[in-house]
């Protein structure tokens, strides 16, 4: 748990937690805990059920998943930004993609299954966490999207 | 404030003869990536090289295979040399960067509208560049970079597939050393060894700072890329009418003559190839086959 003046400073410009409420900050800043990861180490694996929700505030980590034997870079995260988001809707299922830090990051955590339960018993703030999971899962959904186009690929037309 | 101008229009149907090709000599072929070459041509000892804008582009003919229209990526402070970076993408382009120095092709032009370099004087410029669009914003870039003074801050942002596949990797590097410079590079898919994002290029804006009411914003790649960039620059308030793209449509003719680079009321290789947002608003994203 960390102090509510501390969470506000911590967090102040991340927008997901735009259009909170101040009790909501507080239910959050009594569910977070700080924590730092040292570059390349694993904040966690592909498969493993960590059940964290981590909003960044400095650093990169990037997400990766192992095809054919050789690690594949997906996506780098960095401060303003969340990951671990499945823990929030789902508790048991192993996590997709193996976050790696590659520069020092301080982070809030959170405690996934506490989150959701607090969700859970106050629909009202749950409705505005799930709004912002819904944004964030949103944004990475386009991104997945534009990746999978493959846009840069062989444009197939004459000036290029 | 400042008043934003139209592209600049060159009026290309004024040049001698469009139509007639001029021999150029290749005088150095530099590989970028495993599909992509930059041909710096030069004319023979008689002639010398039509000026260009940064933003037009040539006609370049390869004898037995065809005629496609190219870019130009080169210094236009330098009258000696035009550059062309080349993406094997069919026949033509293949036949095009198999030539090798000493050998010649033929060109036509510079044909088409400029980047807006005069509106952007004293103005933050931000180039936003996706896989082979990097190539028609270099002339800016090196243009920037040659009258530092007469432009605020510079920002590039670049993005590829993947680490093997961006272009001008060593100028990147000597770019973000610039004063007053900012490049920010991103793939789609990285390998171990990467440490830069990982991501689309348009995330990178969460990662500068810049006044939407004093950034001209440029912008080449996929029409994809720029569709998804518009919208976050719009997000970000950015003007439409400081967005300037460069499009991209299958030219034939180059002078507004036969109509296959038609799109909307506009013919790509005349009234474009750069276009404000606010020109191209109710076209882009448009389905129909023109």
């Amino acid at each position: 748990m960390i102090g509510i003046q501390e969470f506000i400073q911590y967090t102040k410009g991340q927008s997901i937690l735009e259009g909170f409420e101040p009790q909501d900050l507080e239910r959050l800043a009594a569910l977070a805990k700080e924590v730092h990861f040292k570059r390349d180490q694993i904040v966690f694996r592909e498969g493993e059920t960590h059940g964290r929700f981590y909003l960044i505030m400095d650093g990169s980590v990037v997400l990766e998943i192992t095809a054919g034997g050789h690690p594949m870079l997906l996506q780098t995260l960095h401060g303003g930004e969340a990951m671990g988001w499945s823990s929030l809707v789902d508790s048991e299922g192993g996590a997709h993609f193996q976050a790696r830090v590659i520069s020092p990051v301080r982070a809030l955590s959170f405690d996934g299954p506490s989150l959701r339960s607090t969700c859970e018993s106050d629909p009202a703030f749950g409705y505005r966490m799930m709004k912002a999971l819904l944004t964030l899962v949103t944004e990475r959904l386009d991104a997945s999207r534009m990746q999978l186009v493959d846009m840069y690929s062989n444009p197939g037309v004459a000036r290029a | 404030m400042t008043v934003i101008a139209e592209p600049e229009l060159l009026d290309s149907t004024a040049l001698a003869d469009p139509f007639r090709p001029q021999l150029a000599r290749i005088a150095s072929v530099t590989r970028e990536t495993s599909d992509t070459v930059t041909i710096s041509t030069e004319l023979p000892a008689t002639g010398s090289l039509p000026q260009f804008v940064p933003g037009q582009f040539s006609m370049l003919y390869a004898y037995g295979a065809g005629e496609v229209p190219i870019s130009i990526s080169g210094d236009p402070g330098n009258p000696d040399r035009l550059d062309y970076t080349i993406r094997s993408v069919g026949a033509v382009t293949t036949a095009l960067i198999t030539r090798k120095v000493g050998d010649y092709v033929a060109m036509r032009g510079p044909f088409g509208t400029s980047w807006p370099m005069e509106a952007a004087a004293g103005e933050d410029v931000l180039l936003v560049a996706g896989g082979i669009g990097l190539a028609p914003l270099r002339p800016v870039i090196y243009h920037i970079l040659r009258h530092r003074s007469e432009y605020g801050r510079l920002v590039i942002l670049y993005g590829a597939r993947s680490p093997k596949e961006l272009l001008f990797r060593k100028e990147l590097s000597g770019w973000s050393k610039s004063p007053d410079t900012q490049v920010l590079t991103t793939v789609d898919y990285g390998e171990p060894s990467w440490r830069g994002y990982v991501g689309v290029v348009t995330k990178l804006f969460n990662f500068v700072s810049l006044r939407p009411e004093r950034t001209i914003t440029m912008m080449c790649g996929p029409e994809i890329m720029m569709r998804f960039g518009i919208r976050g620059l719009q997000g970000r308030k950015f003007p439409d009418d400081r967005i300037y793209l460069s499009m991209e449509r299958n030219m034939k003719c180059a002078v507004g003559f036969c109509g296959h680079c038609q799109m909307g009321p506009y013919f790509i290789c005349k009234d474009g190839p750069v276009f404000t947002y606010g020109q191209m608003r109710h076209w882009m994203g448009d389905l129909r086959e023109l």
